[in-house]
């Protein structure tokens, strides 16, 4: 890809699943649009065909850290407990790929993971990202990646079978 | 350890030995068979769920997708500057210093210009110092009032986007003011009033923190002022900031010196630094979005300076807000925005509209050579330069600064200006201000101190490092200790970076005696 066409390129393919990703981390969607569009910024002051190959882990480890930011600064300034209106609580327009109450469902159980479980989980299956990858972003071993990414897993089959609705009918 | 193979497996992360001996495993375990296609459908499941509909408004994607290809410019300019810029450029200096010095006798008409400051209009783009303000200002009066002022600009930052000015005949009672040619007008700034005439609009507003609304169209500034620079007060009494800095900023700065590393001078950014801490502001007053908290005292690294902290809490939510600060000339000669210096041009729309979500503090720092006090060498050129420009007046209200705030409050489709005076009182000694005002001096002259900046000559390190533990405060989690022990640490790093330098070549030597 030509060094114009990238960051067209990765807004169109980054920006929801960022922003997704950024608002897990604020807690709130403006701050998390914020977090995302300051990470495009720093990503429009690099060298695109350098970063080009890791990209989607650039683009996840520098949103993170602005996410983070946002948050400190939330927690810093607000005596207000962080928005906890998780995406299990929204309208989910999820009729195309499965049952809109099974996704809402499913997000309200990833929702309840402990937060680098959370963060894991959208890396992996959000952001398409490898252990290696996420173990950068995460900055964090790849083993650790394996061994929390596997703890979720197992949190979200006991939790959704302990809701006597088999993973299997899914 | 924990055996994670079943997830390891399903997402395709179990290559090579392990991966067989898995599948080995596999085929004789019926447990594990049930394991792993449980797991796979989770996997499935998980992968299939509906992306998020959250994004931006197209408006937004538009300006971001501009903004960075600006960027991406600049960053290409640079690197052709680099690579072909600095050779030429030298060569080319050379050859002109030369010629010139073959050449060059002044004439007795040159000298004049340039004492008086007649310089045609055509070589003000020349004459373009850096340290120079945008100043393209024209300003309806929001509060009933139908004057509309003109500042002349010494603007060449061109934005082809800006929407056409309309200009009136400006009633400033100035003696000689250069009416702005469309060329100058490129860059619409909107919150500047009045040059040469005290009656600006400030005075009209005896409450503090009193609001007026503005009309939307108003809103709309595109003159940005850069930090780090000392402005001349004559020919820009405004300097704007944004409220949004990054707060990462100074946990880098922080991880780079305990990594016993000097972080480069250019990254250290002091606004990012003087906000990462929190003080002590008093509760907002009246029905405004917004309360002040500003102080004065004597700037620690130059007592005949002044350094104005300037804090400002936001506690109801507000879009669309702006933060400008005006001085009086007759006060303050000079200022200058301690940090902000990599504001850049291409992020200023973005930049300078700051949407309040939730409640916040900001502080910012003026450092103020009142009136009356030393020139500053560097001042004085640009101030010769642009003298024919502006001239004018200055009637002494006896304020300081005038803040203002132009916001929409939440909820509220009218935009509102919120206005805060302060006044000049007699400069206390240093010891005498408050303790966050100490501190924050202290964090300030640190972040001088990295950056290099010249005025940071003046102050020691021991002594930063003084005011600081002096200021400590309440200091209930221990970030304003920490930040002592980072300043003693930083200290003892330039130290050492110098011995270094000093002992490189005898070291090498000893090495390669055997």
């Amino acid at each position: 890809m030509t060094a114009e066409k990238i960051i067209p390129f990765a807004i169109e393919r980054f920006e929801r699943v960022l922003i997704s990703y950024a608002k897990e981390i604020t807690g709130d969607i403006e701050s998390a649009r914020d977090a995302v569009q300051e990470t495009f910024l720093r990503l429009s002051r690099q060298d695109l065909v350098a970063i080009e190959p890791r990209l989607a882990p650039w683009l996840f480890c520098v949103c993170r850290n602005c996410a983070l930011d946002h948050r400190r600064k939330v927690v810093r300034f607000s005596l207000e407990p962080l928005d906890e209106n998780h995406e299990a609580t929204e309208d989910s327009p999820a009729k195309n790929l499965m049952a809109a109450e099974d996704a809402l469902r499913l997000r309200g159980l990833v929702s309840q993971l402990p937060e680098r479980q959370r963060e894991l989980v959208n890396l992996k299956f959000e952001g398409d990202l490898s252990y290696k990858e996420m173990s950068k972003v995460m900055k964090m071993s790849v083993s650790h990646v394996g061994v929390q990414l596997h703890e979720a897993l197992q949190t979200l089959r006991r939790l959704w079978n302990s809701e006597q609705k088999p993973v299997s009918t899914l | 350890m924990k055996d994670t193979r079943t997830t390891d497996y399903a997402l395709g992360e179990l290559t090579g030995g392990a991966r067989n001996d898995f599948e080995r495993e596999l085929a004789v375990s019926d447990t594990l068979q049930v394991e792993l296609t449980d797991t796979i459908k989770m996997v499935t499941t998980l992968g299939h769920l509906p992306p998020s509909t959250e994004c931006f408004d197209a408006k937004v994607r538009r300006d971001l997708l501009r903004a960075c290809e600006e960027n991406q410019a600049a960053r290409r300019r640079k690197k052709t500057i680099i690579r072909w810029g600095v050779p030429l450029g030298l060569a080319a200096a050379a050859s002109v210093a030369f010629l010139a010095s073959l050449l060059y006798r002044p004439s007795v008409a040159e000298l004049v210009m340039s004492q008086h400051g007649e310089a045609p209009i055509a070589s003000l783009e020349e004459l373009q110092a850096p340290d120079t303000e945008p100043a393209a200002n024209a300003i309806t009066e929001p509060a009933g009032e139908s004057k509309t002022h003109v500042e002349p600009s010494t603007d060449t930052l061109a934005n082809n986007t800006t929407p056409p000015l309309k200009i009136i005949q400006s009633e400033s009672k100035s003696k000689s003011v250069r009416c702005p040619t469309e060329h100058d007008l490129t860059e619409q700034g909107l919150m500047s009033e009045e040059i040469g005439s005290a009656s600006g609009l400030a005075s009209q507003l005896e409450k503090p923190g009193q609001t007026i609304p503005l009309k939307e169209n108003e809103m709309d500034i595109r003159n940005a002022t850069f930090g780090g620079r000392l402005v001349d007060t004559k020919v820009q009494r405004a300097s704007q900031y944004s409220l949004d800095v990054d707060p990462s900023g100074y946990a880098r700065v922080r991880a780079q010196i305990l990594a016993s590393e000097l972080p480069q001078p250019d990254s250290v950014h002091i606004e990012e630094l003087i906000n990462a801490f929190t003080y002590n502001y008093a509760e907002k007053a009246g029905n405004s979005a917004f309360s002040t908290n500003i102080e004065s005292g004597l700037a620690p690294w130059n007592e005949e300076h002044l350094l104005i902290r300037v804090g400002i809490r936001a506690q109801a939510l507000a879009e669309n807000v702006k933060v400008e600060v005006q001085f009086n000339p007759a006060q303050a000669a000079y200022f200058r925005l301690i940090g902000y210096e990599n504001q850049r041009d291409s992020e200023k729309s973005i930049r300078f509209t700051t949407k309040v979500a939730s409640p916040i503090e900001h502080t910012a720092l003026y450092e103020v050579i009142p009136v009356g006090k030393s020139q500053p060498k560097s001042a004085t050129k640009d101030f010769q330069r642009t003298q024919a420009v502006v001239e004018y007046q200055p009637v002494d209200t006896g304020d300081l600064l005038t803040m203002k705030i132009h916001h929409r409050p939440s909820g509220v489709n009218q935009c509102q200006l919120a206005v805060f005076r302060f006044e000049n009182g007699s400069a206390k000694s240093f010891d005498k201000n408050s303790v966050d005002f100490r501190f924050v001096a202290a964090v300030a002259a640190f972040g001088m101190k990295l950056r290099h900046s010249p005025d940071s000559a003046n102050i020691a390190w021991p002594k930063i490092e003084q005011i600081a533990l002096g200021s400590l405060g309440t200091d209930p989690d221990g970030q304003r200790a920490d930040f002592a022990k980072l300043m003693a640490k930083a200290s003892s790093l330039e130290g050492r970076g110098i011995s270094k330098n000093l002992f490189k070549a005898p070291f090498l030597a000893i090495q390669l005696i055997p």
